[in-house]
């Protein structure tokens, strides 16, 4: 890390991290600062970083002025080198108040950082494979610039320190190629010809010969021949390009790239062009070949120099014959999307190349500093005497020169990057992602916090990409990824984890000392050249495939080797690879790709550098000695092995290629939870997902440091009498207490392997499967409420409330705050102690004050209310203080909800059988068996299964039936039956399929063979009709909870702007009724309850429009000037009459009140704003009185619901000879109800019936009714109508949709029509009941008496024939009537509804009497 | 202020000795200076009368002291 200049030299060096440590000035007996401390204060885990600074003049040869300076505290990561918790056993890890199962400790597990208080785990990207060329097609290539074509050779180089140049080999269109890279957010292309003579001082002979040097004649079409005669052709046009240019020797070469690039890299812009090539060549191409320290180097007994132009050289020529045979087909290209050519981003490697950026800078602005200082004051800040004459003054100085670029923000900035998961940089350290590298580890149950240390992200690049390519699980990733243990979704196939098997190799070894690559490198080479590998130096090979293949080791092209010794290289690395004796690591990585027609580009790779993955397989084709044949394997060999599965098949392997490997166990393909899932290979493979998902959300015992913790929300499943582990027999199940949470019986090895039941999620549950009561529909599933209460599935939410004085508030009245109860409010001293916290145990309601803040600046209390709609109870209360010095305080408040099962809740089996309890059913009433007179604890559907098709489940629940009768657990391991065919050779139970198996252990307990049993309703105690299936299934309860959920609102806030309601659960809002529940109540006609919901409960409002320029926005209130004199006069202010005028038209006379959505009126507000104008063409659609022309066309939209008006029709002589218009003139208007009404009034006060005697009147005045409602009569003040001629009508029925059926309670036009017709005008009235679609109806029902009642001539006669029509029993459809009368009704009806469809009053089906008809029926 | 607050017992995070603290005293152990204290459980019952709409009618006086253990 070394910035050189023209004559200074500033350097940072001896890096250390010291373990985390207090603060200084604590009193306390322990310097350490320990993980849970850090958790519980909300701080960071962190230690001090160290380093010496150097300054030096380089021309003089001066003393170095050292000094050590301290670059802020730096994250350290749980449990590795620095930690207090490295090398714990499980005792000290309690003891220190941690899991006594914590996360990481061997030098290949992740840890996680604590960060204020909070976990962070760094999510592993990605990335490219380092230091292996790959051809890439891609049409982006083709935008670059003109002439480029979609092919390239993209190599991503990686330095030892994990820094990365990405260097591209373009095509182009002519042939020629040009190297590209990325500097300062800009790509350079460079044409290869100048850059390969400024590598070398050779002729063009030369390099045309090295070039070309793949394609031989007598090799064309044989396989594995990648060169073409067209290669030599394109090496001319490289080479004419450097010709085109004038450029001839090398040092003009390297002038030239001097020349583009000097302005460009910071810090030599003054440097010779000379130079500044040499630092382009050395810094950004092929950064992996530079290597100073490179022991080969000295080995080989040449200078560095030479030895990297030489080696450049060869990787060019390797790369472009690539992209040559790429170009002529002769290869296909790499997938960038498959494991093959990936790997991995650790957070060691992130943080390093974070930090050389951040020191990098640091250095930069440092010597910027010194620069400045020793420019301004030159004199006073001799740094070349002062080191000499007086050091510990010019040490003195620098420091005083460094204050002003504080060092400790190095640490900050790390911590920062940790915190927020974002990258500050201005490079973007050749990552494709800038965020998103950490993510908060939640502790919801050991599944998903293990989850997030074997995850693996794709980049979130690809997260928005439309293309699925990326996702696709690819057969590359084989044994590396979980093809199970992916999410559904969005991050689909992005967001892997890695397979319970897979390891990803670190600079460290097993055994945790870190790891000597170049030593590797060297030995590996001996080994190489050892089995006749020639050597490319000194001498470059001029040969290529088919006869040689190259050999390229950590992406240096090292030699090549005959191909027909090439198997037997192999095979002996591979076979030193597991010796333990061989200094060839164990994860070397050979890849070994075999000549081919048209397929990979062959070659022999060779890998040792870390971040990659690796598994064990067992290499078979080594004589078995024990344990000395499991060989790591990477992604990249896979591909090229020979690996046969152990279920004793050939996987469709042809006798040409024997398998070399074979996998230790078939679920080494599985990530840890998918592990977990018993019997998975009999699921449907989305069911097995669906369960990984879901085991990552079922509430469990989450920590058993509980009492140590203060995460922000904790789940925890209850432990009623402590952690108990026993096997309950089945029988005692049902009569014992429910322990939760359980050990499931039926488990995989997994299960045990990794400890799960330190940590469990589940309860074994009795599972019924059948149709009970019809509350498992749907999913929804029954819990037997006596084994809720007895404790199943208990659990807890844990909430912390941290309340840090110091926080709030700013710097001036901090420490001025302090927890204290106001002893005046006596009120408060039941919830809050006299220490201003609320009491350790005790129930706090919503909306009451838990704890009490006093300020002392401004003498004023303070009290914090518990939010929410649950009582909680206070489960602990921790003080501590910041600082030494007294105040301010900061306090932890653990909550605890109860959270026991309620209906809502949800509930998954094993196996992505989700549901929800519908009903907490009484056990007297669940279905009992009949020979155990066992309840089940919760019943499910048996719709649950057909389509699912999760036959592991009903496997589990026989398994698990027969474990409890047994006594025992059931291993449910998957694939055991492909496994033991291969051990199977004895085969003696090699026929027995699983369920043979595990029927026979329930028949030798004389339970039945398939699992299912007699049950009893619990209601009727009569037997079920078929067989229950019922045994025990271990359930999880998932974390989505009503209680958490549920959103429920009558009235409340509203949105500032449109007056709607406003949304989200915390906030007391609605829930949105959108588009398409508008719709389907659309559908529906529920006209009024959509008013209802859209307008009258969101954002009702009535406006005053001016109807003269139809604005909504005119209307301003006139405050009458009368007010003020009322005042003076001391009489109270009378209710100013509210008067609005229209600002616009000056008037008040156009101005009406509309009824419109408060939105509208914004809309007007805004789209006025934009000088666009809403006019409202206002239509009076009341008090018009219309012509009869008019009237038909208007009468069905008649509005009707104002009350006190009454509606009149008034009626004039129609002119005889017009057959259409009606004798009685139609109109339509409304009346005040104080003006009066000469003519005939309809109204229930009247005294007289309507009667023909009313025609000479209603002919001159008229006939109106009263419209109000039937139900408001008691509103009508009848009193106030003045009508000379009030009049009854006679008993009629009503036929109107409101009404039917009943009697006297008629509408406004059956009461109109009646009357006219009574007075003989039955045409006009049929005209008025013709425009209902029921009016036809009335006429039928109360056609007889209508008839009788227009004989009639006065009141008296049609009161008199009403009364003979109710006398007579059987017409009143209100009482039953015998069965004759019926009849004889029938017929007469019948006969006299000759044309109406309509059945009349007495044959309505509504009125038929049930009774009569099951009589007949028995009859 | 009130002049004689009650002192609350608090159990120290690292000992676990016990400390009785008032109102106003720096929050460390006696014993081993440790910072971290942690309330003692409540011995008063959590029975209150409770009042309309959430409001805590009696207070103290109708709270029932019993020894927990």
């Amino acid at each position: 890390m070394r910035r050189s200049c023209l004559r200074e030299r500033l350097s940072v060096g001896n890096p250390e991290i010291f373990p985390p440590q207090k603060e200084q000035g604590s009193k306390t007996l322990r310097d350490a600062l320990l993980p849970f401390e850090c958790r519980q204060a909300k701080i960071s885990y962190t230690g001090k970083l160290m380093a010496d600074v150097e300054f030096q003049y380089l021309d003089a040869g001066s003393p170095v002025v050292r000094e050590r300076f301290n670059f802020g505290q730096f994250p350290v990561m749980l449990k590795t080198r620095r930690c207090h918790l490295q090398g714990a056993d499980s005792q000290k890890l309690v003891s220190l108040k941690e899991e006594a199962a914590e996360m990481g400790g061997s030098a290949l597990e992740v840890s996680y950082f604590i960060l204020n208080g909070l976990e962070r785990v760094f999510r592993s990207v990605i990335l490219p494979k380092q230091n292996y060329p790959m051809s890439m097609v891609r049409s982006s290539f083709r935008d670059r610039r003109e002439g480029y074509t979609d092919k390239a050779v993209v190599i991503r180089c990686v330095r030892k320190d994990q820094s990365s140049v990405t260097l591209k080999l373009y095509y182009l269109l002519n042939g020629s190629a040009r190297l590209g890279f990325w500097l300062q957010g800009k790509e350079y292309l460079l044409p290869l010809g100048i850059v390969l003579k400024a590598l070398v001082d050779t002729n063009d002979l030369e390099i045309f010969n090295h070039l070309t040097c793949c394609y031989e004649e007598k090799y064309k079409k044989e396989k594995g021949a990648v060169g073409s005669p067209l290669v030599s052709e394109r090496v001319k046009i490289i080479l004419a390009e450097v010709q085109d240019l004038s450029l001839t020797t090398r040092l003009q070469c390297l002038q030239h790239i001097g020349e583009h690039f000097q302005p460009v890299i910071d810090g030599l812009q003054s440097e010779s062009y000379y130079a500044v090539a040499e630092t382009v060549i050395r810094d950004y191409i092929f950064v992996h070949l530079n290597d100073n320290n490179d022991k080969f180097n000295l080995l080989m007994k040449l200078t560095a120099f030479l030895m990297l132009d030489l080696r450049l050289i060869s990787f060019f020529s390797f790369m472009l014959q690539k992209l040559f045979s790429l170009v002529d087909h002769t290869s296909v290209s790499d997938n960038p999307d498959s494991l093959q050519n990936q790997e991995i981003l650790l957070p060691g490697h992130l943080i390093t190349i974070y930090l050389k950026e951040k020191l990098e800078d640091w250095l930069r602005k440092g010597k910027k500093l010194i620069q400045d200082e020793i420019e301004n004051n030159g004199k006073k800040f001799d740094f070349f005497n002062c080191i000499i004459v007086d050091y510990a003054n010019a040490v003195a100085n620098i420091k005083k020169v460094m204050e002003k670029n504080p060092s400790k923000q190095i640490g900050t900035s790390i911590e920062t990057m940790l915190k927020t998961g974002r990258l500050a940089t201005q490079t973007g350290l050749d990552l494709q992602q800038r965020a998103g590298y950490t993510v908060q580890a939640e502790r919801l149950n050991f599944l998903r916090f293990i989850s997030f240390f074997r995850a693996v992200h794709r980049g979130a690049s690809f997260a928005g990409l439309r293309t699925t390519s990326v996702r696709k699980l690819l057969p590359e990733s084989w044994g590396f990824l979980c093809p199970v243990h992916t999410p559904d979704g969005e991050p689909c196939g992005l967001l892997n984890h890695m397979t319970s098997t897979c390891r990803v190799a670190s600079y460290y070894d097993s055994r945790g000392n870190i790891r000597d690559f170049s030593k590797m490198r060297t030995s590996i080479l001996r080994v190489l050249i050892g089995v006749g590998m020639i050597p490319s130096l000194p001498k470059l090979v001029k040969s290529g495939p088919p006869a040689v293949l190259s050999v390229l080791l950590d992406g240096r092209v090292v030699g090549v080797i005959p191909s027909s010794e090439i198997e037997k290289v192999v095979a002996h690395l591979r076979r030193l690879k597991v010796s333990a004796a061989s200094v060839i690591p164990d994860d070397l990585e050979v890849g070994y790709v075999p000549l081919s027609l048209g397929g990979a580009y062959p070659g022999l790779y060779l890998f040792t550098s870390p971040p990659k993955f690796v598994r064990p397989v067992r290499n078979i084709s080594l004589p078995s000695e024990e344990s000395q044949n499991i060989e790591l394997i990477g992604p990249f060999e896979q591909v090229f092995m020979e690996i046969r599965c152990p279920d004793g098949g050939d996987g469709g392997r042809r006798n040409a290629f024997p398998a070399t490997h074979e996998e230790i166990h078939p679920t080494g393909m599985l990530s840890v939870v998918a592990n977990l899932t018993p019997y998975s290979d009999h699921n449907q493979s989305p069911r097995n997902m669906y369960q990984c998902q879901m085991a990552k959300q079922t509430m469990g015992f989450s920590v058993q440091a509980l009492k140590f913790r203060a995460d922000q929300k904790l789940y925890h499943l209850q432990c009623v009498l402590g952690f108990v582990l026993h096997l309950l027999c089945y029988n005692e199940y049902a009569l014992g207490p429910s322990q939760t949470p359980q050990t499931p019986i039926v488990r995989t090895n997994t299960y045990t392997k990794y400890g799960i039941d330190e940590y469990p999620t589940g309860t074994n549950a009795i599972v019924a499967v059948l149709a009970y009561t019809g509350y498992d529909m749907e999913d929804a599933m029954i819990l037997n409420k006596s084994s809720v209460d007895r404790g199943m599935c208990h659990g807890q939410i844990y909430q912390t409330e941290t309340i840090d004085l110091s926080d709030d508030g700013n710097k001036v009245d901090r420490g001025q705050k302090l927890f204290r109860r106001n002893k005046d409010a006596k009120s408060l001293h039941s919830v809050i102690d006299s220490d201003g916290l609320p009491y350790v145990g005790q129930m706090i309601h919503p909306g009451e004050p838990y704890c009490s803040i006093y300020d002392k600046t401004t003498n004023s209390w303070r009290t914090n209310s518990r939010k929410g709609s649950e009582s909680v109870f206070v489960d602990y209360v921790a003080v501590d203080m910041k600082n030494s010095k007294n105040l301010p305080q900061k306090a932890n408040i653990r909550f605890r909800h109860t959270r026991n099962p309620i209906i809502g809740d949800k509930f998954s089996s094993r196996h992505g059988q989700k549901g929800v309890c519908s009903q907490l059913w009484p056990d007297i009433d669940m279905p009992f068996s009949g020979v155990t007179g066992m309840r089940p604890d919760l019943i499910i559907n048996p719709h649950a299964f057909p389509s699912r098709m999760t036959i592991a489940m009903l496997l589990e629940s026989v398994a698990a039936k027969g474990g409890s009768l047994h006594g025992k657990f059931m291993d449910a391991t998957p694939f055991a039956n492909s496994v033991k065919k291969t051990n199977g050779d004895t085969g003696t139970d090699e026929s027995k399929s699983l369920v043979d198996e595990l029927g026979e252990m329930l028949r030798t307990c004389g339970f039945n063979y398939h699992g299912v049993e007699v049950l009893y309703s619990g209601v009727y105690g009569t037997e079920l009709t078929c067989e229950i299936f019922i045994g025990p299934v271990y359930y999880q309860r998932l974390r989505h909870m009503v209680s958490d959920k549920f959103q429920v609102r009558s009235t409340g806030t509203m949105d500032q702007i449109t007056r709607q309601p406003i949304k989200g659960r915390k906030r007391g809002g609605g829930i949105r009724f959108g588009e398409m529940e508008r719709d389907s109540l659309l559908a529906h006609g529920a006209a009024y309850l959509l008013h209802d919901r859209l307008h009258t409960c969101s954002d009702y409002h009535v406006a005053d429009v001016c109807s003269l320029c139809g604005s909504v926005l005119t209307a301003t209130f006139i405050h009458p000037q009368k007010r003020a004199i009322r005042e003076i006069g001391g009489l109270p202010p009378a209710r100013a009459p509210k008067k609005v005028t229209c600002h616009a038209c000056q008037t008040s006379k156009g101005m009406e009140t509309v009824a419109m959505p408060y939105v509208f009126r914004y809309l007007a507000a805004e789209l006025a704003a934009m000088n666009i104008k809403i006019t409202l063409q206002l239509v009076e659609r009341s008090r018009r009185i219309l012509n009869s022309e008019q009237f038909h066309r208007k009468f069905n939209k008649m509005g009707h619901n104002k009350p006190r008006r009454f509606k009149n029709h008034h009626s004039h002589r129609a002119p005889e000879d017009d057959p259409q218009v009606p004798k009685v003139q139609l109109a339509m208007w409304e009346l005040r109800v104080s003006s009066g009404f000469g003519g005939i009034v309809l109204s229930p006060v009247g005294t007289h019936c309507v009667s023909k005697e009313d025609y000479s009147l209603i002919k001159r005045k008229g006939l109106a009714v009263v419209d109000c409602s039937w139900a408001r009569l008691g509103d009508v003040p009848f009193v106030k109508l003045r009508c000379s001629a009030p009049r009854l009508l006679p008993w009629l029925v009503a036929a109107n949709p409101v009404n039917y059926g009943r009697p006297c309670e008629l509408s406004c036009v059956e009461a109109l029509s009646a009357a006219l017709i009574i007075c003989g005008e039955e045409e006009t009235a049929n005209l008025l009941l013709g425009k209902f679609k029921w009016g036809h109806a009335f006429l039928s029902l109360n056609r007889e008496l209508l008839k009788a009642y227009s004989k009639c001539e006065n009141s008296a006669d049609i009161i008199s024939v009403q009364n003979d029509w109710l006398s007579q029993q059987s017409r009143v459809p209100k009482v039953p009537s015998d069965v004759e009368g019926v009849d004889s009704n029938e017929d007469e009806a019948s006969s006299d509804a000759s044309d109406d469809v309509l059945p009349p009053l007495e044959k309505n089906m509504n009125h038929m009497n049930l009774l009569e008809s099951d009589g007949e029926e028995s009859e | 202020m009130d002049p004689q607050p009650e002192p609350v017992s608090y159990i120290c995070g690292d000992c676990g000795m016990e400390n009785t603290l008032k109102p106003g005293d720096v929050i460390q152990c006696r014993e081993c200076g440790y910072r971290i204290l942690y309330k003692k459980r409540t011995r008063r019952s959590n029975f209150y009368v409770k009042g309309s709409r959430g409001s805590i009618v009696g207070g103290s006086s109708l709270a029932v002291w019993f020894a927990m253990w």
